[in-house]
């Protein structure tokens, strides 16, 4: 998961150097007339620069570490839930904001670089709209009834308010205050009262909209050796990686002027880091499943070019009380079904699984809620709605789920 | 097919001919399509540019003063009605190249843009910039991007920094990306433009807070409209919504009397160009007289004969007409930079890097010659048929016949005079009426030129007499002996030299009147300002402390202020001038209308506003009438107590009190200072140390924060600098007055030419009887000398009355400026030379051929 996550940042990144803000807007349909990224790219001239790096464990201290972490490169905040109306209507969703670091900080840059020249460096002031920061959102709505994908993408700089991420206190940035914003223009994560939780998600974009409040029903689970996700060989190639893996949902969706109530559950990753993947790995397949049975579950498949095992797959199974377990690589399998190839991209995804982890007697077959939830953005991914049933110990209970499913990297085949 | 086969042989023995008659309308079109060429360049330019900088937006949001406070723009975000809407903060910045010296450098636009709100607007940005590294763009200050075009001919490279010369302080840019602009016409509109993150843009303008205006989309629906009212009622007072058409026309009327005066002064050209081609062309015709008269004589009608001739000089006008436009084009070339040149320095920057050839210019400069060839060629092809088959033979009759159309010429002659006369003096505002007006009172002075010749003739005849003798006599009189020929080549001639003469006494006038308004008007003894881009360019703004420091100096008896502001008021984009002088420094002004003593004290007390001619003639404003100006609290309107003369600008002035001013804007900023000396101070030793005295400061800079750039001028300097943009300005005028003079130059070579030709038997019968080669020489020279002569006096009442009609109305109607004449003796003298001088150069081959020429010959042929 860590990698996988932090690849597809990077991607990101790197895709917005490559190709200045596309139709970020649309209806799933419409074609994208973008060239799309691709991931090898994401893998080359790249520097760590001065960014702070994960190099060890770290005390995690919350709510701060909800707050941006700006010394590191980039960073995320990723809401994703299935809900559904009084009348069984389904819906699934998708709100993640992402932050990207533009220069280390300002005092750690070669003046050299960009001098004013004329003896005193620097602009002898910095306008209000210098920015540090570039903040990137992705929203999407599944109407998984009438088999429909909606989504958007923003961009905005982390100036005048344009955008940002910060814990805070009666609109004050106060370091043990409480309160959780993360905004972009007026998509945005904030906090209703004092405390983080409840805290109300609202996004609006052509056509679609949501408000929902979130309540935290499972404490933060740390990933990784507790909370330090290790990716690579060299020290320093990991992140500082976090989940809440159920919240109760409840709000209103908006389809074309058409307002629903609905309630469910929702997911919340959050993950920072500054260094890159390694070479070698073309994409990764991310799965968060939330079972009926109150368990929650995490697996991310790496996939590699040479279509070997990377043995930094793995995924964690999380209990009804919040207690969670590591699941290494050989602890799971995972078989692909059937697969569905894009009309947008012409990109054949896989869409349907067979997971079998036999160490927690589980047997689950995932199934996209609706086939098309491709978003064309910047960086083209598969991201969506998925149900879950199965068998657990030896067919003794039939389980059922919902969770959502991220499919990066297809691009280069 | 006879007759045609009669033409070619013609032409084919005579091919000088054609080369003659293809030269005066080659040059005549050329100059015409040349000024076209570069006028509509120069105009689809601008009008590229300012459509790749206001993009799709349908609304600009301005300032009153000061810009936009930035604030507006969030506050507008939060509005959900409006989906589309950016900021753009725009300054200037001249391009110092590694071995370009610093006045030389091109001037750019820098245009500050906020890329995630910019994808709606500008086209250019949306699709053509591939492989944008945003996050350099936003990251790295003094990043920018250009077009792919322009960083190549200016040798920028990608990574590689730059500098910028912004507001007088060296700035680098580093280039992080293109933007491709293989169309040419993407090339044309973003030749002058560089574009930087906002951030940068308030960094390196040194606008913090603040954007030029705030781009808007609205919808062109009924909900655009409402949501249009609204924000006009709910925007604060110090800012207005316009619609982005209106104020890029309003932008692009800026140059309009230029460009029509322009291209007047090309019609000149061509009017000389025609003088030749009926020169010409009446010489074909006399050449051929008596093949015509056996034509005739063998039963070719007059319809045949007249057929013949007009196509001959149809044939001959396109075909130098096609010439004219190639020629034109080169001019073009040339006449570009001029003209941006004087855009750049009058108007708006603008960078024009290759000529825009259009195809409607070329189809102009086609009609005109061909038109032009059409109607100079109709009197000698008529001329050709009116002789009756035996007379056509004979020289006299023509001569005769020629002196009887005196008569009605005459007529005909006062009559396009009084014409002109009544369009010129009956006001109305539309600059070419005027410029025909003008043409006809040319055109009937050169109807009188024939019978004005004979009456100087016949003095000049003593005077030749007395000083060649006989010989004397017979160049005179030869002179008016062949009229119909001699007096076109003093016409046109005499237009030539009358045009240089009445453009350089409007300019001379014009030169003189600015500088006596420089000496009223520059009081102070020195001026202080922070660099600017260039002369007429915004300035950066002056710290306020400064004029406290000056203040404090025992030296300095007062400090005026000035402030410039750009409003877009009611009437149109204004400047205004705020002004801080010591009350008795009123005098600076130099009322055309207003009592002294009243304007002085409306301006000072009573929140009177004094605007400046060309404003005053623009808006059509009296002394009196109250005049509507956006102000930070609204619109207000304030009363004219003056109008005064300025020659800064010919879009006008308005000039407030700074006391006014500050009671209706909450801008405090001031651009230049001006400090008046006591009387016992030397200037000279003061400047020193003041300069010290700044340098002082910049070595000690208060609160850490970086002292300004001052430029502190004598106002010598700055007279000397406004001088000399002055005479900028006037490049292509005298240009295209040298190209009229050579037109005519010429036109006299074909002209001497033609006459000494027909008079080939004569000259030689001189010689059987005993004349030697340089006394011919004497005859030829002595006549062409006479007939410049002529020419150079006839031109200087003609150059007098278009020197007043340049000054008096065209400039007027053009600019609003009235300015005194001055009047310099020894222009006279020069044009009476330079006539004199032409006349004898073009005499010189006719004179040289003749001398050498076998007299057996020539008596044979006769």
């Amino acid at each position: 998961m860590t990698h996988n996550r932090l690849d597809c940042l990077r991607v990101i990144c790197v895709s917005l150097m490559l190709a200045i803000l596309p139709a970020g807007c649309g209806k799933s349909g419409e074609p994208s007339s973008r060239d799309a990224v691709s991931l090898a790219e994401a893998f080359t001239n790249n520097t760590s620069g001065n960014f702070a790096r994960a190099f060890r464990e770290y005390a995690f201290d919350f709510p701060r570490d909800h707050a941006a972490h700006p010394e590191y490169r980039q960073e995320w905040w990723y809401f994703t839930g299935n809900v559904q109306s009084a009348e069984g209507h389904r819906f699934g969703y998708e709100l993640t904001f992402f932050r990207f670091a533009l220069n280390p900080s300002r005092q750690e840059i070669a003046p050299s670089n960009f001098t004013m020249s004329g003896g005193s460096g620097l602009p002898a002031k910095t306008s209000a709209w210098r920015a540090n920061h570039i903040y990137m959102a992705h929203f999407a709505v599944t109407d998984v009834d009438n088999n429909k994908f909606y989504y958007a993408e923003q961009f905005n700089r982390d100036a005048k308010g344009l955008a940002g991420a910060g814990i805070y206190f009666k609109d004050r940035l106060e370091g043990d205050s409480t309160q959780l914003k993360v905004w972009l223009n007026d998509w945005s994560v904030e906090s209703i009262g004092d405390a983080v939780f409840p805290i109300q998600l609202s996004a609006a974009a052509d056509g679609f909209s949501i408000a929902f409040v979130l309540n935290q029903t499972k404490p933060v689970v740390l990933q990784g050796d507790n909370g330090l996700s290790v990716k690579g060989e060299k020290a320093g190639n990991a992140s500082y990686y976090y989940s809440i893996t159920r919240m109760a949902t409840a709000g209103s969706i908006i389809i074309d002027d058409q307002k629903e109530s609905v309630s469910g559950l929702s997911w919340f990753d959050r993950e920072w880091s500054t260094s890159q993947l390694e070479p070698g790995q073309e994409g990764w397949d991310w799965f968060a499943l939330q079972l009926d049975d109150d368990r929650d579950i995490v697996i991310y498949l790496l996939r590699r070019e040479d279509g070997s095992l990377d043995l930094n797959n793995a995924g964690t199974i999380v209990e009804k009380d919040g207690k969670s377990r590591k699941l290494a690589a050989n602890q799971f399998n995972i078989e692909v079904l059937r697969q569905w190839r894009s009309p947008h991209s012409n990109i054949t995804y896989p869409a349907g699984w067979k997971i079998s982890i036999p160490s927690e007697s589980l047997e689950l077959q995932v199934t996209p809620a609706v086939e098309d939830q491709e978003l064309n953005t910047t960086f083209r991914y598969w991201e969506g709605a998925v149900k879950v049933s199965g068998k657990y110990k030896n067919n003794n209970v039939i389980v059922a789920g919902k969770g959502y499913v991220e499919l990066a990297g297809y691009d280069v085949r | 097919m006879t007759l045609w086969k009669a033409t070619v042989r013609h032409y084919i023995k005579h091919p000088w001919q054609i080369l003659l008659s293809t030269v005066g309308i080659t040059l005549g079109v050329a100059v015409v399509v040349a000024i076209d060429l570069t006028n509509s360049s120069a105009r689809k330019a601008f009008d590229l540019s300012t459509g790749a900088l206001t993009g799709k937006a349908t609304h600009q949001i301005i300032g009153a003063s000061n810009g936009v406070p930035e604030e507006l723009y969030f506050e507008l975000r939060k509005n959900e009605g409006v989906s589309s809407i950016a900021p753009v903060l725009e300054g200037y910045a001249k391009f110092q190249g590694k071995n370009a010296k610093p006045e030389e450098g091109a001037v750019f636009q820098v245009v500050g843009i906020e890329p995630f709100a910019e994808r709606e607007f500008r086209r250019h940005l949306d699709n053509t910039v591939k492989r944008l590294d945003i996050a350099r763009f936003l990251g790295e200050p003094g990043a920018m991007i250009m077009a792919r075009s322009a960083a190549a001919r200016l040798g920028i490279k990608l990574n590689e920094p730059v500098n910028f010369l912004i507001s007088g302080t060296e700035t680098t840019f580093t280039l992080v990306g293109l933007i491709d602009d293989d169309d040419e016409l993407d090339a044309l509109a973003l030749a002058s433009m560089l574009f930087v993150d906002i951030a940068t843009a308030q960094e390196v303008l040194e606008a913090y807070g603040v954007l030029s205006r705030i781009d808007i989309i609205l919808p062109d629906d009924s909900a655009g409209k409402r949501l249009l009212q609204e924000l006009k009622v709910s925007l604060p007072s110090n800012v207005d919504i316009v619609s982005s058409n209106a104020r890029n026309y309003a932008l692009s009327q800026m140059t309009k009397a230029f460009e029509t005066n322009l291209t007047a002064l090309s019609l000149l050209a061509l009017i000389v160009g025609m003088f030749l081609i009926y020169n010409t062309m009446t010489f074909a015709v006399v050449l051929r007289r008596q093949i015509i008269g056996s034509l005739r004589a063998l039963g070719v009608t007059r319809g045949e004969i007249f057929k013949m001739i007009f196509a001959e000089s149809i044939f001959i006008g396109i075909w130098s007409t096609w010439l004219g436009i190639f020629f034109g084009i080169l001019l073009a070339d040339g006449l570009l930079s001029l003209v941006t040149r004087t855009i750049n320095d009058l108007y708006f920057v603008l960078n024009i890097h290759s000529l825009d050839i259009s195809f409607l210019s070329l189809v102009k400069g086609t009609l005109i010659g061909v038109v032009a060839t059409a109607l100079t060629g109709f009197i000698p092809a008529y001329e050709a048929t009116k002789s009756t088959p035996r007379a056509s033979l004979a020289r006299s009759a023509l001569e005769a016949k020629y002196r009887e159309a005196f008569l009605w010429s005459k007529y005909i002659g006062g009559g396009l005079m009084l014409i002109g006369a009544l369009v010129l003096i009956i006001p109305h505002n539309f600059l070419w009426l005027s410029f025909a007006g003008l043409f006809c009172v040319i055109g009937g002075f050169t109807l009188y030129v024939p019978q004005l010749t004979l009456i100087l003739v016949n003095m000049a005849v003593p005077v030749h007499n007395k000083i060649l003798g006989t010989l004397g006599n017979i160049s005179a009189r030869s002179v008016s002996s062949s009229l119909s020929r001699t007096s076109v080549a003093v016409a046109s001639l005499t237009v030539a030299i009358a045009t240089t003469i009445g453009v350089a006494v409007m300019i001379d006038s014009f030169r003189g009147s600015v500088v006596a308004w420089l000496d009223n008007t520059l009081r102070a003894e020195l001026f202080v300002t922070t660099p600017g881009v260039n002369s007429s360019r915004a300035k950066g703004n002056l710290s306020p402390v400064w004029v406290e420091r000056f203040r404090a100096m025992p030296e300095i008896r007062a400090v005026s202020t000035v402030r410039n502001v750009q409003l877009q008021a009611p009437k149109g984009i204004t400047e205004l001038h705020v002004l801080k002088v010591p009350d008795n420094m009123f005098s600076m002004f130099d009322l055309k209308q207003g009592e002294y003593a009243q304007a002085s004290q409306g301006f000072f007390e009573e929140d009177g506003l004094l605007v400046s001619e060309p404003y005053a003639y623009k808006y059509e404003i009296d002394v009196g009438e109250m005049l509507v100006l956006p102000t930070d609290k609204g619109l207000r309107s304030f009363k004219v107590v003056g109008v005064y003369v300025d020659y800064g600008s010919d879009q006008g002035i308005v000039t407030i009190n700074r006391d006014t001013y500050e009671r209706y804007w909450d801008d405090r900023t001031i651009t230049s200072l001006g400090l008046h000396m006591q009387p016992s101070v030397n200037v000279n030793h003061f400047f020193d140390k003041l300069t010290a005295a700044v340098r002082d400061y910049q070595a000690k800079p208060l609160s850490g924060e970086k002292e300004q750039d001052l430029i502190i001028k004598s106002n010598l300097a700055i007279k000397e600098a406004s001088i000399r943009v002055f005479d900028r300005t006037f490049v292509v005028t005298e240009v295209l007055r040298l190209l009229a003079i050579f037109v005519a130059f010429v036109g006299i070579v074909s002209a001497l030419m033609s006459i000494q030709f027909e008079r080939r038997a004569e000259i030689a019968l001189f010689r059987v009887l005993g004349l030697t080669p340089q006394e011919v020489w004497l005859v030829v020279t002595g006549e062409t000398g006479l007939i410049g002569a002529i020419a150079g006096i006839l031109a200087i009442p003609l150059g007098l009355i278009l020197a007043l009609v340049l000054i008096f109305v065209i400039n007027r109607r053009s600019f609003g400026w009235s300015m005194d004449i001055t009047l310099d003796p020894m222009l006279f003298v020069q044009s009476l030379l330079l006539a004199i001088t032409a006349a004898m150069i073009a005499g010189m081959i006719p004179a040289f051929r003749m001398s050498k020429s076998n007299p057996v010959n020539a008596l044979r042929e006769e």
